[in-house]
C-alpha cells in the first residue's frame, strides 16, 4: 500500500464533512459532519505515521488527543442542541434565525 | 531526547506550568466546592477564581525575564512570548470575572461560569506556551470548547442558547480546518514538535512546497475564523449579541489574544521561515478586516453589535505590524513589531472590557441594548458616561488615550517596513471608526434621556472593573514608557 489512498481518503471524507456542515438543515446531520471532518485529520495523521520517511508514532498519539477531544466537542454540541430544542422546539438550521446582520 | 518521560519531577513540571496548575487546579477545586455549597454561599465561588488568578499572574510575574526553558521532550516552552500573552490573558480573566459578579441582573448568570471560565484561560495558556502540535491543539479545543458552554450558559434565552449553537458550528468546523492543516504539517516535517518540524524543513521542503501550501491555507482559514478576520467574520456579530455580555467581553479579548499568539507562534517558527508571500496575504486580510469591520458598524443599532463589529475591526489593526513585517530576516523589526502588538493588545484588553461593563449596566437599567438606553446617560450617571467616553474615544484611537499609542506604534512599525499604504489604512478606517462611536457619544451627551430620569446606580464591584480600566486606557496613554519599556526589555523567543 501506499500513502497516497490514504491522503485520498481524508481528503473525500473532510469534503464530504464541510459540504454536510455547511448545507445539510438538521442540526444533529451538521455535527456529525464536523465530525467527518475531524476524522479525516486523523486518517491523515496516521497514514503519515505510518508512512513518513522516518516512521514515529506521534501521529498515532496525535490521534487518540483528537480522539477524545472530538468526543467532548460532540458531548457539549448536543448539550447545547439539547438546550435550543426546549427553547424553539426544532432542530432546523432555518430557525436558528433570531440574529441577522 | 535523552530524558524522556521517566525522569521528569514535580518540581520541573511546577517551574514550567506553575501558573497553569494554579488556573486549572483552582478550577477543579471550584468545581467541587460549588457542587457542595448551599445555595446562599454560592456567590463565593466567583470570588475563589479571582484568588486563583491572582495567585497564579504573581507566580507569572515573578518569573518573567528568566532564561527560556523547555519540558517534556520540549513540548512546552516558558518564553517571554508565552509570559507576556498569559499576563494579558490573566489580566483580562480577572475583570472579566470582576464584571460577572458585578453584572447581577434580573437575568444572572448561573455560577458555574466561575470554572469554566478558569477552564478556558487555562487552555488558553497552554496554547500561548505550547511548541508542539499536540499541545496547541489541546489548549485551542480547552479554550473553544469552555467558550462554547458559556456563551449557551442563559439556559432560558433563546439568544443564547442560538449564538452557543452558532459559535459551537462554526468553531468546530474552524478546529477541524486548523487540524486538516496541521496534519499536512506533520506529515511533512515528520515530527509534531515544531523545533523538529522547523528543523527538518531546513532540507529539502521545496520537494513537499505544495503540500505545505495545503496546510498553510487550512491552518489560516481556521485561525482566519477563530479570530473572525473578514472573510470568516459573519458569525461574530450574532454570538456576541446572544452571548451574556461579561462572556461576550471574554470572547472579544482573551479569546482573541490567545488565537493570535498560536498563530504568531506557528507562523513565526514554520510557515514564516519558507513563505515570502504569506505577509502579503495577511496584510491584505488585515486591510479589509479594518474595512469591512468598521463600515459593517455604521448600519447598527444594538450597542452591542456596534462593539462586536468594532472588536472585528480591531484584529485587524492587531495584525497590521505583523503583515508589514512579513518575512523579514531582521531580528529587530520582529522584536519592534510582537511588542507593538502587545501594547495594542493591552490596550485593547482595557477598552473593551471598560466598554462592555458600561454596556452591561446601561442595559440592564434600561431592560435594552439598543442604542436608545444611552439617551442622556450623562444626566443619569456621570460617571459611567465620562468613562464610557474615555473608552470609545480610545477605541477610536484619539490622543491621550491607550488606543492612539497603540495605533502610533503599529503606524511606525508599518513605516519602518515601507508599508506606507497599511499606515494610511489604518488612519482611515480609524476615521470611520470615529463615525459610528460618536453616535454612542452624541446619545450620551446630548439626547435626553427616553422615559424615566431615574439614576443608574451602580454596584462597587462594576465601579472598581470601570475604573481599574479607565486607569489602564487613561496610563497607557499619557505615560507609556513603562510598559514599552518591559516590553524593549524582552527576548520574545529567547
Amino acid at each position: 500500500m501506499a500513502l497516497q489512498p490514504f491522503l485520498a481518503l481524508g481528503a473525500i471524507l473532510f469534503g464530504i464533512g464541510l459540504y454536510g456542515a455547511l448545507t445539510k438543515r438538521n442540526l444533529i446531520i451538521v455535527l456529525i459532519s464536523v465530525e467527518m471532518m475531524l476524522n479525516a485529520a486523523n486518517i491523515n495523521l496516521v497514514a503519515f505515521s505510518h508512512f513518513a520517511v522516518t516512521p514515529n508514532v506521534d501521529g498515532q498519539v496525535y490521534a487518540l488527543f483528537n480522539i477524545a477531544i472530538a468526543a467532548a466537542e460532540v458531548a457539549v454540541g448536543l448539550a447545547i442542541l439539547l438546550s435550543f430544542f426546549r427553547i424553539r422546539n426544532s432542530s432546523d438550521v432555518r430557525d436558528v434565525n433570531l440574529m441577522k446582520w | 531526547m535523552a530524558n524522556a518521560l521517566g525522569f521528569l519531577t514535580f518540581s520541573d513540571v511546577w517551574r514550567s506550568m506553575g501558573p497553569e496548575i494554579i488556573v486549572i487546579g483552582g478550577a477543579f477545586l471550584i468545581m467541587l466546592v460549588e457542587l457542595f455549597l448551599p445555595a446562599s454561599l454560592k456567590r463565593v465561588s466567583p470570588w475563589l477564581a479571582v484568588l486563583a488568578l491572582v495567585a497564579s499572574a504573581t507566580v507569572l510575574v515573578v518569573r518573567l525575564g528568566a532564561a527560556v526553558t523547555t519540558y517534556s521532550t520540549s513540548a512546552y516552552i516558558v518564553d517571554d512570548f508565552g509570559s507576556i500573552f498569559k499576563l494579558i490573558i490573566l489580566i483580562a480573566t480577572l475583570l472579566v470575572i470582576l464584571l460577572a459578579i458585578a453584572d447581577r441582573s434580573a437575568e444572572s448568570l448561573p455560577y458555574e461560569y466561575s470554572y469554566l471560565v478558569l477552564f478556558a484561560t487555562g487552555g488558553a495558556m497552554v496554547i500561548s506556551s505550547g511548541v508542539d502540535l499536540v499541545t496547541l491543539y489541546v489548549g485551542l479545543e480547552l479554550l473553544s470548547i469552555a467558550s462554547y458552554i458559556l456563551v449557551a450558559l442563559y439556559r432560558k434565552s433563546a439568544r443564547s442558547a442560538e449564538g452557543g449553537l452558532k459559535y459551537l458550528i462554526i468553531g468546530s468546523i474552524a478546529s477541524a480546518c486548523i487540524l486538516y492543516g496541521l496534519s499536512f504539517l506533520y506529515g511533512v516535517g515528520g515530527s509534531t514538535n515544531l523545533g523538529q518540524i522547523g528543523v527538518n524543513l531546513q532540507s529539502g521542503w521545496t520537494n513537499y512546497s505544495g503540500i505545505l501550501y495545503l496546510s498553510l491555507g487550512f491552518v489560516l482559514v481556521g485561525i482566519g475564523i477563530k479570530v473572525s478576520v473578514v472573510p470568516f467574520h459573519l458569525w461574530t456579530p450574532d454570538v456576541y449579541e446572544g452571548a451574556p455580555t461579561p462572556v461576550t467581553a471574554y470572547l472579544a479579548v482573551v479569546s482573541k489574544a490567545a488565537v493570535l499568539a498560536f498563530f504568531l507562534r506557528v507562523f513565526v517558527w514554520i510557515y514564516g521561515q519558507k513563505f515570502g508571500q504569506w505577509g502579503d496575504i495577511v496584510a491584505w486580510l488585515s486591510v479589509i478586516t479594518m474595512i469591512v469591520g468598521n463600515i459593517g458598524a455604521l448600519p447598527q443599532r444594538n450597542v452591542k453589535r456596534i462593539l462586536a463589529y468594532s472588536s472585528v475591526g480591531q484584529v485587524g489593526y492587531l495584525l497590521l505590524p505583523f503583515a508589514a513585517v512579513g518575512s523579514t530576516t531582521l531580528l529587530n523589526d520582529m522584536w519592534q513589531a510582537l511588542s507593538s502588538i502587545a501594547f495594542y493588545l493591552f490596550a485593547y484588553m482595557f477598552m473593551t472590557i471598560g466598554a462592555f461593563a458600561v454596556f452591561a449596566k446601561v442595559a440592564e437599567a434600561r431592560a435594552s441594548e439598543d442604542i436608545d438606553a444611552f439617551a442622556g446617560l450623562y444626566r443619569r450617571s456621570p460617571f459611567l458616561a465620562g468613562m464610557m467616553a474615555v473608552f470609545l474615544l480610545s477605541l477610536a484611537g484619539l490622543p491621550l488615550t491607550a488606543g492612539f499609542f497603540g495605533k502610533f506604534m503599529i503606524f511606525l512599525v508599518a513605516f519602518n517596513a515601507g508599508q506606507y499604504w497599511l499606515g494610511v489604512i489604518l488612519f482611515a478606517t480609524s476615521a470611520i471608526a470615529f463615525y459610528y462611536y460618536f453616535g454612542i457619544l452624541r446619545a450620551m451627551f446630548t439626547r435626553e434621556p427616553a422615559g424615566d430620569q431615574e439614576r443608574v446606580r451602580s454596584s462597587p464591584t462594576l465601579v472598581v472593573v470601570v475604573a481599574l480600566c479607565a486607569l489602564g486606557t487613561l496610563a497607557l496613554g499619557i505615560a507609556p514608557s513603562p510598559l514599552m519599556d518591559v516590553l524593549n526589555g524582552l527576548h520574545w523567543f529567547g
